[in-house]
């Protein structure tokens, strides 16, 4: 096996605080939910993941010293039976995307007849083509919904929740990898606070660090 | 590519930046070399993400650059990447490509931009030749010709044309690399090429709408011009194609490059949502300085 500690992008004499915060940002970079069921790159993502649990855990062994050892978080589901429907067909494909069955919810939503589309037709149908990854149709599909039906929660929270996941575009490149971080300790503005603050603390007792200040 | 795959360049280091300049140069020397002399004019700074994404599968890890003089810059010399495999197949596979994209704005463009083409065309052909990648000429021509019907067709969708291109893109990231490497490359290129046809087709909403033009979100807005909503929903989409473009990103063999890596993040990550700020702005552009 590979070094566990190059696994996960770190030195063997990093802190358990810097292991844990590795494996966390590595965990959610190719957590399951990054690569949903469609994606051709499910297998490789999961692969990912196994290697950096295992490296994770062996870690935990070498240093045994006891303490928590932290799991990536929960699984993430997203229930469509709603608030809509409670009968008809929108209640069928309902049904059909919560089993996970998009293309028989695709077929069925097909079939509805033009001038019976309501926005809950357009709601369906953008969550299958999300699912899909037609992500540039769901959002127009959303849009519609929305506009017909402007005062449905739902459909507002449907539209909340992607634009979350899109603003979340690029948080593993800010937040977690090595790319360019300081940390506080290498800035020249904290290096000088500190003296700063230090030259106070001599002058209380009634030294003097720095004497120009 | 159409100068949507490009890195913010205040955001890299100079090292990076170097580098990036010195494959460029390195692209346009091997085009010289490969597809003619005069080949090398239609080059765009887009090629330059397909040559640093070949790079990352190529065994060695150091690429030498030497201090060159060329016709273009005869004053100075400049750090040149020295060619290697997946330079040589970026100034191939960027023949081919430019010579199909320029036959087909041939048949949609009138007036000066149809004369500038008319020139361009004959040298993109003769390079598109002798870049001897028939297997993928084809596909680039097919995929091409398929996008062409569609919009023909008004398809009222944006992800069907767009998938299109995506394939094309992703089979220029794949093509030639052994069947375990393929899969990470091409959905790179492939969530690539839908988000440049979908960002395409919203910036050029209002001039397409004046012209009468096809434009697959002029079906659902009807021509009128985009309201802050609408402009909205439609970066939401880009980004979560963004989004599947990272979790492709994610899984390239990345780890002991760091100059060529951070190139590749800051294109992804800063210079592609840089790309698609002309969502934001209601009125003029302004440039701000941080």
């Amino acid at each position: 096996m590979k070094d566990p500690y190059s696994i996960l992008g770190i030195s063997s004499d990093a802190t358990d605080e810097e292991v844990k915060n590795a494996y966390r940002t590595l965990a959610r970079k190719y957590h399951p939910d990054n690569y949903g069921d469609d994606n051709p790159l499910k297998d490789l993502a999961n692969e990912k993941m196994q290697e950096i649990n295992s490296a994770y855990d062996e870690i935990q062994r070498l240093r045994s010293s006891g303490g928590s050892t932290y799991r990536g978080g929960g699984t993430y589901y997203q229930d469509y039976s709603g608030t809509g429907s409670t009968s008809g067909v929108y209640y069928e494909i309902r049904r059909c995307i919560n089993s996970g069955k998009f293309h028989e919810a695709e077929r069925r939503i097909a079939e509805v007849p033009i001038s019976d589309r309501t926005a809950e037709w357009h709601y369906l149908y953008s969550v299958v083509l999300m699912k899909r990854g037609n992500v540039n149709d769901a959002m127009r599909e959303l849009e519609m919904a929305c506009s017909m039906e402007p005062g449905n929660i739902e459909y507002q929270k449907a539209k909340e929740m992607f634009n979350t996941n899109a603003r979340g575009y690029g948080s593993t490149y800010y937040g977690g990898n090595n790319y360019r971080r300081r940390s506080s300790s290498d800035d020249a503005c904290d290096c000088c606070m500190n003296l700063v603050c230090l030259d106070c603390l001599c002058e209380c007792m009634g030294g003097d660090l720095i004497r120009c200040i | 590519m159409f100068g949507y795959v490009k890195p913010v360049v205040n955001e890299m280091l100079v090292k990076e930046h170097e580098f990036y300049k010195a494959t460029y140069c390195g692209i346009c020397r091997a085009m010289k070399k490969h597809t003619g002399t005069l080949s090398s004019v239609t080059l765009s700074y887009d090629s330059i993400f397909l040559a640093l994404l070949r790079m990352l599968y190529i065994e060695d890890k150091d690429f030498s650059a030497r201090n060159r003089r060329c016709i273009a810059h005869p004053l100075k010399k400049r750090p040149m990447l020295d060619e290697n495999s997946a330079i040589e197949y970026t100034a191939r596979a960027f023949a081919v490509l430019t010579y199909y994209k320029l036959r087909d704005d041939f048949q949609d463009e009138r007036g000066a931009k149809r004369a500038a083409v008319a020139i361009a065309k004959p040298i993109a052909e003769h390079a598109s030749a002798k870049a001897e990648l028939d297997a993928l000429s084809e596909i680039v021509s097919d995929r091409l010709g398929k996008i062409d019907a569609l919009e023909k067709a008004e398809c009222a969708s944006v992800d069907e044309p767009a998938a299109l291109f995506g394939e094309l893109l992703g089979e220029i990231f794949a093509y030639g690399l052994a069947e375990g490497e393929r899969l990470v490359p091409y959905e790179v290129g492939y969530h690539l090429g839908k988000f440049i046809y979908a960002a395409d087709a919203a910036e050029d909403y209002d001039s397409d709408v004046k012209k009468g033009r096809y434009n697959p979100y002029a079906l659902l807005y009807k021509g009128a011009p985009l309201t802050r909503e609408n402009r909205e929903s439609i970066k939401c989409g880009l980004l979560l194609e963004c989004k599947r473009l990272e979790s492709a990103v994610n899984l390239l063999p990345f780890g002991t490059r760091a100059t060529i890596e951070n190139i590749i993040n800051n294109i992804i990550y800063l210079g592609l949502v840089k790309r698609i700020e002309f969502l934001d702005k209601n009125e003029e552009k302004t440039t701000e300085v941080k």
